[in-house]
Parts: structure tokens; sequence; C-alpha cells
């Protein structure tokens, strides 16, 4: 199912810190990520890569823009990656806000390696998780575009249980059409029977509204989709 | 309406005293002469004038005047030798009373010698020889009597002289309080009070009285001398001068009626005798009684100044001494014993048992402070302790003088010392209260910090827990390189040696310590501070902006206590800026010499600035502008800045923020 091969993922570590950053990344070197290291929020932001797979571990105490304020400025731009903090204070207020903002974990200097790189294996799932599906999405988008108008209309009319003759009357055709409307829906989607076009439909979330024109950023897919931007 | 009616009582009581001194006059006045032998009445006004101020004067001059008409009419005198006689008696009394007046303004008091001396002679001697001139001249020119104009100058003079000598005294030693005195005195006095009357009296009258005009006369005449020199010298005037007025009267009365030692001449001789006799006894005794209740009255002042000087020495812890060099014999006084703690031996103690009584400690400087003084200065104050013989030490402050003779060698010292074990205690618990309150502030402040202490220490472990693990999953695989897990513990090393730097930098202000005194360079103890305030400075987003003079001259202080002050100040600027927006927080730290070598720092913040009202209260205890401010801070800061000679002061910065400045002098020898 999966269309890109799992690239390995970038783990971006932000901490003013140079001792730490230094540690961190050695650390996580040797347990096989590919890591980019900033010693300012400044620096990630100009310098970090959105389309790369992977999470921030990110400091929260900086002097100039501290972690939970590029967590803000990371989504209001648009580019949301899963991301770990650690902190030297673990102060209870801070942790609440990143949690509830999106954060995967919080973790209180020093913390254990295994902690740390169970979060950061979370991280990557989600990440991953998230990146399969956006693949998916965009590869269901890819091949909706191929359908011509009235193959489009046939599809939703299909995916709503209608039967042939029931969509023939709609679209005010005959029945014969209709079959062979289906039958090219079914083979440009890539499916094999109705069932699987329907789970299809179900996926992209659009079995009851008419978003099937629409653009599939704005789809409802009831589950977190980062990176929508850059796509 | 008191005071009149004490004034009318009182020239009543003058007039009637009037009245019945001339009827005594009267009954003593030897026929076919018209002069009285003994005549009180001038007297009588003349003690009154003395008693009372000169504004009542005129009111005692009516009321004797009517006694004189009334008592002088009745015996026939005629009216015009009645009113010269009044004239001469009220210029007697009015030259004694104003003599008396300019020369013993304060009124007179026969326990003064002086006053005795001059009541003598203006009141006892010349008023009655000058009106003694007028009256006889008035007698001759009226011509009332017999005699010759000297005859009776003289008689006029000597029986003036007499009453004057027996009332004027008796008059103004009368007070209530000396009879109340005599009734609280001790038995044995009393009871020599009594005899004094009983012996006198005996005496007087078996001399005067019943002695008849025998052989032995001339001899008994002098036996009440002894008796009135006995109340002279061992009671106050009081006593003398009743005496004196009893034998007086006895004596005449006696001559009057026939008796006594002076009746071998005719009246006018045996009076003359009599008065000269009785003058002679009183001018020479009322002398001796004042000079006598002079020297008791001294002696009491001195023996009150001396009670009050021991109080006073006792409630100072004081003792004196006085140390004869020469003799090397010290003695003290005898409340030495609570100090010293000696026992009887408070005379006679040499310099060097002195020297074993101090505090081995303290020797060799006190007794080096007495030798230099002994040598060259004339005073020396020194602290010491002293071990007394019960082990107990006590804290003494001497004080002492050199006395030197004419060719400038040193002969004694006379000195105090004063027990200083009370005040010194107070003053080290209070420096031990200030330091302990200096170390509470101290943390106090460093507990606002220790977020940043967690986050300082942190850092450091984080890094080596990381690499410590790293190396671990290191050694875990096939294939190790030496040379990574080389690089590793390098960096665990640097940062072990990071996290003590931390723990270094800390230790010494959560120490509790007595202060110590250093020379430092003010510009590394405010990099010092910033480093320990750059966590908290980072998480309150306050930007630092540092003005630093290259050159300052170094101050000599406790480098701690010093890191405290500027801790504060920078914690209270941060905490002044915290309304602001992030980009308005902005801390100046400024260091720059001074006038005099001195040096200072300031302090900067760009945060509401401080109130009117408060800026002259800043540094006074428990005075704070915070919610939840004990007041410490500041207060301790100025004591502490106090200390090292130097002053902090707070303004508003014109455009806005308050600045808080320290001035310290610069170590000794460093002037520029």
């Amino acid at each position: 199912m999966s269309t890109t091969p799992t690239a390995i993922p970038t783990i971006f570590i932000v901490d003013d810190d140079p001792a730490v950053l230094k540690a961190l990344t050695r650390l996580l070197q040797i347990e096989g990520f590919a890591v980019r290291s900033f010693h300012s929020p400044e620096a990630f932001l100009a310098q970090h890569d959105p389309a790369a797979p992977g999470c921030i571990l990110l400091d929260m105490a900086m002097p100039s823009l501290d972690g939970l304020a590029l967590q803000r400025a990371l989504q209001a731009s648009g580019c949301e990656r899963f991301i770990i903090f650690i902190t030297g204070r673990g102060d209870i207020p801070s942790s609440v806000q990143a949690m509830k903002a999106g954060a995967v974990d919080v973790l209180t200097k020093p913390f254990e390696d295994q902690h740390l790189l169970d979060a950061i294996r979370i991280a990557v799932a989600r990440d991953d998780s998230a990146r399969e599906m956006v693949a998916r999405l965009q590869s269901i988008q890819r091949r909706l575009a191929t359908l011509t108008r009235r193959e489009r209309e046939v599809l939703e009319h299909v995916v709503t249980g209608q039967l042939n003759k029931q969509i023939a009357a709609d679209l005010g055709t005959v029945e014969k059409t209709i079959k062979v409307h289906r039958a090219r829906v079914m083979e440009k989607m890539g499916v094999s029977s109705l069932a699987e076009l329907v789970r299809l439909a179900v996926q992209f979330g659009l079995e009851d509204d008419r978003a099937f024109c629409s653009d599939p950023r704005a789809g409802n897919s009831g589950i977190a989709t980062p990176f929508a931007s850059g796509y | 309406m008191d005071k009149k009616l004490r004034l009318v009582t009182a020239a009543l009581l003058v007039g009637a005293a009037y009245y019945y001194g001339a009827i005594i006059g009267f009954a003593l006045t030897f026929h076919p002469q018209p002069i009285s032998i003994f005549w009180p009445p001038n007297s009588i006004l003349l003690g009154a004038l003395l008693l009372a101020p000169p504004r009542w004067w005129w009111l005692f001059l009516i009321s004797a005047f009517a006694a004189h008409l009334t008592a002088e009419m009745q015996s026939g005198v005629p009216t015009t030798m009645v009113l010269a006689w009044f004239a001469s008696n009220c210029s007697e009394a009015l030259v004694g009373a104003v003599a008396m007046r300019g020369f013993a303004p304060g009124g007179l008091r026969f326990d003064y010698f002086r006053h005795v001396s001059l009541f003598l002679f203006f009141c006892a001697f010349l008023a009655p020889f000058l009106s003694s001139f007028l009256d006889a001249a008035l007698v001759k020119i009226i011509g009332w009597g017999e005699g010759d104009y000297w005859q009776l100058w003289r008689l006029r003079f000597f029986s003036n002289v007499l009453a004057a000598l027996a009332f004027i005294p008796v008059l103004l030693t009368w007070r209530m309080d000396s009879f109340a005195s005599a009734r609280k005195a001790s038995f044995l006095r009393r009871t020599e009070i009594c005899l004094l009357a009983l012996s006198l009296f005996t005496v007087s009258v078996v001399v005067f009285i019943n002695g008849s005009n025998a052989a032995a006369a001339p001899i008994s005449l002098y036996a009440p001398l002894p008796i009135l020199l006995w109340a002279a010298v061992r009671f106050p005037p009081i006593a003398f001068s009743l005496s004196f007025l009893a034998v007086t009267f006895l004596a005449i009365g006696g001559a009057v009626h026939g008796h006594g030692p002076f009746l071998s001449k005719s009246p006018p001789e045996n009076a003359l005798s009599i008065q000269l006799f009785l003058i002679a006894v009183s001018v020479t005794l009322l002398l001796l009684s004042s000079v006598m209740q002079e020297c008791r009255q001294t002696q009491e002042a001195l023996r009150q100044k001396e009670e009050k000087l021991r109080l006073a020495l006792s409630a100072a812890r004081m003792d004196t001494w006085d140390w004869d060099i020469r003799e090397n014999k010290a003695t003290y006084s005898p409340d030495s014993k609570s100090i010293f703690g000696l026992d009887d031996g408070n005379t006679g103690i040499s310099m060097e048992s002195f020297a074993l009584m101090l505090h081995p400690d303290d020797r060799r400087a006190t007794m080096a402070a007495i030798s230099r003084v002994i040598e060259e200065g004339t005073s020396y104050e020194v602290e010491f302790r002293i071990v007394r013989p019960d082990g107990q030490t006590r804290w003494v402050m001497g004080k002492g003088a050199v006395m030197r003779d004419a060719a400038q060698r040193p002969v004694r010292m006379l000195g105090v010392n004063i027990d200083i074990t009370d005040q010194q205690q107070a003053a080290l618990e209070a420096q031990k209260q200030r330091e302990q309150l200096t170390h509470l502030t101290r943390v106090a402040v460093l507990g606002k910090f220790s977020g940043a202490l967690a986050h300082e220490l942190n850092q450091p472990l984080t890094a080596i827990l990381c690499n410590a693990q790293a190396a671990q999953r290191l050694l875990s695989r096939p294939a190790v390189s030496v040379a990574d897990i080389r690089e590793i513990l390098q960096d665990i090393v640097d940062e072990a040696k990071r996290a003590a730097e931390v723990i270094r930098r800390m230790r010494a202000l959560f120490m509790k310590g007595e202060p110590k005194l250093q020379p430092m360079d003010l510009n590394e103890v405010v990099g010092e501070v910033l480093r320990i305030a750059h966590t908290d400075l980072v998480s309150r987003k306050v930007s630092v902006a540092l003005h630093l003079e290259s050159k300052l001259n170094t101050v000599l202080g406790d480098r701690v206590q010093i890191q405290q002050v500027l801790l504060n100040l920078v914690i209270n600027a941060c905490e002044a800026m915290a309304g602001n927006m992030p980009e308005k927080r902005r801390l100046d730290l400024l260091t720059e010499a001074r006038t005099g070598g001195n040096v200072r720092i300031a302090v900067s913040d760009t945060g509401p600035g401080i109130a009117a009202d408060a800026i002259g209260r800043l540094f006074e205890p428990f005075f704070t502008t915070k919610v939840h401010g004990l007041g410490f801070g500041l207060s301790v800061s100025h004591s502490i800045v106090a200390e090292h000679g130097g002053c902090i002061e707070a303004v508003n910065n014109p455009h806005g923020g308050a600045t808080f400045r320290i001035t310290l002098p610069p170590q000794a020898g460093e002037l520029s």
C-alpha cells in the first residue's frame, strides 16, 4: 500500500547549550538516527527541511525564543512537527501547555536515554504513519484526478450504495453506460471490488459529502494531518 | 487673698512683738535715766525687716509705729519724745536691713561665717552706732530725762547692741523644721538637748538669780560660758541663739532685781558690765557657731557627694584607683571587688599583681599602653579582659591619667576601670544577629535563583548522562572505536567540571561564615553575579547591557556580601521589569571610578521606577513595596555597604526606571 520508501528519520535537536546539544546528537547518531542540531530556534527555523521525516527535540528554555514559542511559530506557519520537549525545570504549567499544543512528551533533564529513545520512536512512528496517511490520500487524490466528470458523478452515486439502474435514472442515461463508467472508475482507482472502492472513499472521508471535488487538505479525516503545506 | 491674710498676720505679729518688746524695755529702765539697758523693739523691727521682702516693709513700719505709740504713751513720755524715738528706732532698723539686703541678698543666714560677720558689723554695730547719735541728740533737744549726751549715747548704743545680738539670731534661725528635726533626732541627741537646756537653766539661775554679790562672783560669771560653748559647738545656731537669749534675760533680770555678780557698783555701771560681758560672749560664740555649722554642712555635703559618686560609680560599674608610681602601690575604691573580684586586698596592689589579673592575650597591649603613657603621655584609654580569681572573664575599659611633679617625673596615676562586659556581650550578640540576618537574606535572595541553579546543574548533568549512556551503547557493539570512547569520556570530564564550578560558585553564597575581607575587583564581582543570575535573566527575558570601566581601584571587602548586595539589586530590577514587554526589559550594569578613588556600581532597570513616598524609606527594615516582600533585602544591603564604609542610594532615571548606586571606598593606599 505504502507508496514512498521509508527514509531514515531525521531528529532536529534545538538546544542553546552546546554540551547538551553535542551529547544528544552523539547518542541519537549511535542509535542510527540522522541528526541535525541547532543552537538556537532561529537557526532551526532558517535551515530546517519540513519534508524530511523525523521529529524535533526541543529545549524549553532558551534566551531569545523559548520552546513553546517555537512550537507556536511552527503551528502558525502551518508546518507541524512532532515535538519532544526537554526542560531543566520541569515546571508543570509549561509542560501542560506543551502537551496541550500537541507535544509528544516533556522530558525533565537529566533523563534516561531509554526514555528519550522511547519518546523519539513514538514521535517517529507517528510521523511515519502521518506521512503514510498523507501519501495514501495523495495517491487517492491523484487517481481521482484521472476520472472524467461523468465518472466522478458515477463514483459518488456508487459509494452511496445506489444500484446501476437508479444511477442511470438519476444521471439520465441507460444502465449499460453506467456499467461501463463504473468499470472505468474501478480500473482508474485501482480497485477490484465495490467494497474496496467504498473503503477508499471512507478513508478519504467523503462518503456523505461532495468533498471529492474539494481540496484534500480540508479533508475531515479525523486524524492529525501534518505537513500539509509543502506537498 | 491668702497672701494678704499672711501679710496682715505678719504685720500684727510685728506690732505685738514690738509692743511687748517695749514693755520689757521699760521694765529694764533704770530711772531716772530715760534709756533702757535692754531695748528689744528695735531689734524685733530689724529682724522682721530682714525676714520680709522690702515691699512689705512699709506695713511693718506702720504696725510698729502703732505699737510704739501705744506702749510709749502708757509710760507718760511726751509726744515729741515718742515720735523722735520712733524716728531713731526706725533709722536703726532701716540701716541694718538695707545693709544686709545689699550684702546678703539671698537672706541672712547664721550658718554662714561671712553672713554672721556682716550681721555683727552692720546690724549689731553700725546700725546702733549711727542711730544712737540721733537718739541721744533728740533726747537732749527735747530735754527728757537726765544724763549728758555721751552717757545717753553709750547707754543707747550698748542696750541696742545687746538686744540685736540676743533677738535677731533667734528670729532668723527660728524655723519650725529645726524643731521637727530635733524631734526626729536619736535618743542620745535628744537627751543631750535636754541636758543642755537643764544645765543652762540651773547654772544661770544659780549664777544670776541666787548668786549673792559674794567674792566668788567674777568666777561664777563664767560658769554659763562652757554651756554656751557646748550649744555653739554641738548644735545648729538656733541652739546657741536661744541659749544666749535665755542667759541674757536671766542675767539682766537678776541684775534688775538685785541678784547676780554685777551688783557691786551703781545700776548704770552694773548694766554696762552685764552688757559688755554678754556682747563679748555673743560675738565670739555666734562666729564659732556659724563656723561649726558651716563645717558640719560641708561635711554633710561632702558625704552626700561621696555617696552620690559611689552610687554613680557602682551604677556605671566603675571603680577608681590611685597608683603611687614611686611606691608602686595602687589603692582601689571599695567597689573594685565587684569588677576584679578582689577580697579585702584593695590597698597596696602593685603593678605586677595588676598585670597578673589581666587576660594573657591582653596583658602585653594593656601594660604597653600604661607604660607608654607613663613615659610620654598624659592619659590613656584601653579595653582589656581580666580573669577574676573565681575564673570569670570580664571586659574592662580602663582610663587613666598621669600626674607629674615639677621635674616632669611621673608621680601618680589616677584612673577608673569600667566593667563593659555586658556592653561587649550585647555588641557581640548584635553582630552575630546581623550576620545571621545577612545570611538569611542571602539565602532568601538565592532562593529566588534556585530554579536557575537547578537548570545550571541540569545542563552538565544531562550532557554527562547522555554521553555516558551513549558510551555504554557503543560498548555493547562488536566493533568499538577507542577514539570515540575517549572523546566521550573527555566530554564527560568537561561537563563534570562545569557542574563542580556551578556548585563552587553557589556554595560560597550559601555558606554561613564570618565576613572575610579581601581585595577585589568590582568588575570581576559583577561578572560573577551575572553568571549566577544568567539563567534567571534568560528565563525572565531580561537583556543585560554592561558598561564596565577598565581600570578600577580594588576594594577591600567581603566578596560574598558584595555579591549578595548586587544579586539582590539585580533580582529587584528584574522583578520591577516583569510588567514590561520582553523587549523593554533592559538591565544596565555600570562600574565607574569616582572622586577620591572611590568605586561605583550602578544597577539600572527600565521598570516603573520608585514611588516618591517610598524612595526615602527604601532602606528601612521591614519596608517593602512588594506584595510578598519582607523588607529585608535592601536594609541588609544598606548595612553591608555601610560596614564596607560605602553608601547605597536609589534614584529614579529621567527616562523611566530606577537606578541603585553603590559607592565603595578604595582599598587603603589606592588613591588615584
